[in-house]
């Protein structure tokens, strides 16, 4: 009578427990929950004895070894030249395959992104600062003009080694800071090409490395 | 001069020792060191030395994928594949087994060819057409037993057949060659609760399919 009971309501189980008690694959309280549940509904206990039968005859299909040695392979998997010389790397793909062996690249991406990164970083850096400087300079040029023609004796201009200055005292220190501003505002965006790269190639190593977990990747 | 303190402190530094960690390591299994000898001969570029290794192990494999990759004529491309795998990817073996080794980019190819197969998905599986091996008999064992165990593998490759890939993968993985949830869960990329899941899914879809023929099983 009970086990009819349990039985109507058997659709409603947890079929994966009882599978998984089967397994052996329970711990702590679910373990008891499974052999009440077997014990309350035949059609569990059934569906365990199954489980059991089934994972018995899985087994006995004999494994890859034991089937090898009386099925041999439907063909020849030997590689021809041509095979060989298709898979070897060559040129940067060879470069590429030395770099990329999952040790190596690891390292050696890691170290790559880095610095791209910080190159990035310095790059635009670089590129911020000197804009201002640019600006200042060209600021500075104006305010200098203004006071030498207000006051052509007095001051810095008055001095012996201002006097040794060139006629127009504003053009060397304007000129100075923007070849200065100037090569390093040029220098940034190659800068950055290179750091970019770098991330790129370093990335792509560290991915590659997290990749060859998978064997034979 | 020679006698210095320095010398001698120098001279009686003992060399660092560094670990050899290449496939090179001498192996008391006479398979293993053959294997290894022939792997190293082929990362020297000994094509025949390669070629030595697959006709060792091109029927360990395919009866692996076979079993994974029910069609086999996908299973041979899968096969082949691997050992293609295997050629290119020689440089990064980490030393061990190479049975194993192989076995892993077997298993990897296997699962390929299935993701190919679900992104095109056409006629199901046929049933696996390795319902005529049979493990060796004693002359004395009962005919009648014989049969019956047949009938019960063609039944249980048919039902294998028409459980999903991830199902049938994890199952063949763990009850037919042997290997535990980690393993498997190392070489298909997934959590160990989704192994065991799959695991026993499978066999419950396994059941269903198998609802009429249980008595095949059962005793």
């Amino acid at each position: 009578m009970a086990d009819r009971g349990a039985a109507e309501f058997h659709p409603s189980h947890d079929l994966e427990l009882v599978a998984r008690a089967a397994a052996g694959d329970l711990a702590g309280g679910e373990v008891m929950g499974a052999r009440a549940l077997v014990a309350s509904c035949a059609t569990c206990a059934e569906l365990e004895r199954d489980l059991h039968a089934i994972a018995g005859a899985t087994r006995g299909l004999g494994n890859a070894a034991a089937v090898s040695a009386s099925r041999p392979a439907p063909r020849d998997f030997r590689l021809s030249a041509a095979d060989a010389d298709r898979l070897r790397p060559r040129g940067w793909l060879r470069v590429w395959r030395v770099l990329a062996e999952p040790r190596r690249a690891r390292g050696f991406g890691g170290a790559l992104a880095t610095l791209g990164l910080v190159g990035l970083l310095v790059s635009t850096g670089i590129a911020a600062p000197f804009d201002g400087a640019d600006g200042a300079a060209s600021e500075m040029t104006g305010a200098t003009k203004d006071v030498v023609s207000a006051a052509p004796g007095v001051g810095p201009a008055s001095t012996d080694d201002a006097a040794a200055l060139p006629a127009n005292p504003t053009s060397s220190t304007t000129i100075g800071a923007r070849e200065y501003s100037n090569s390093n505002v040029a220098a940034a965006p190659m800068l950055a090409i290179a750091s970019g790269a770098m991330l790129i190639l370093g990335s792509a190593l560290l991915l590659v490395s997290w990749r060859s977990r998978r064997v034979g990747s | 001069m020679l006698d210095s303190r320095r010398l001698s402190i120098a001279v009686r530094r003992t060399p660092q020792i560094v670990e050899d960690r290449r496939s090179t390591v001498v192996s008391d299994d006479p398979v293993q060191r053959r294997d290894l000898i022939l792997l190293e001969q082929a990362r020297g570029g000994d094509l025949h030395a390669f070629n030595d290794l697959v006709v060792c192990y091109q029927d360990l494999l395919f009866a692996l994928v076979v079993r994974m990759v029910p069609d086999r004529d996908q299973a041979s491309d899968a096969v082949q594949e691997a050992f293609f795998s295997a050629f290119r990817n020689m440089a990064a073996f980490r030393g061990g087994s190479v049975r194993s080794w192989l076995s892993r980019i077997a298993i990897n190819a296997a699962m390929d060819a299935q993701r190919l197969k679900k992104r095109r998905p056409a006629d199901p599986y046929p049933e696996l057409e390795d319902d005529s091996w049979q493990p060796p008999s004693n002359e004395a064992d009962n005919p009648v037993a014989i049969s019956l165990q047949a009938e019960r593998h063609r039944a249980l490759n048919g039902a294998l057949a028409q459980i999903t890939d991830d199902q049938r993968s994890a199952i063949v993985l763990f009850d037919v060659e042997g290997y535990d949830y980690a393993e498997i869960a190392g070489m298909t990329g997934v959590s160990l609760g989704t192994v065991k899941s799959r695991i026993h899914r499978g066999r419950l879809a396994l059941r269903d399919r198998l609802s009429d023929r249980m008595d095949l099983f059962r005793g």
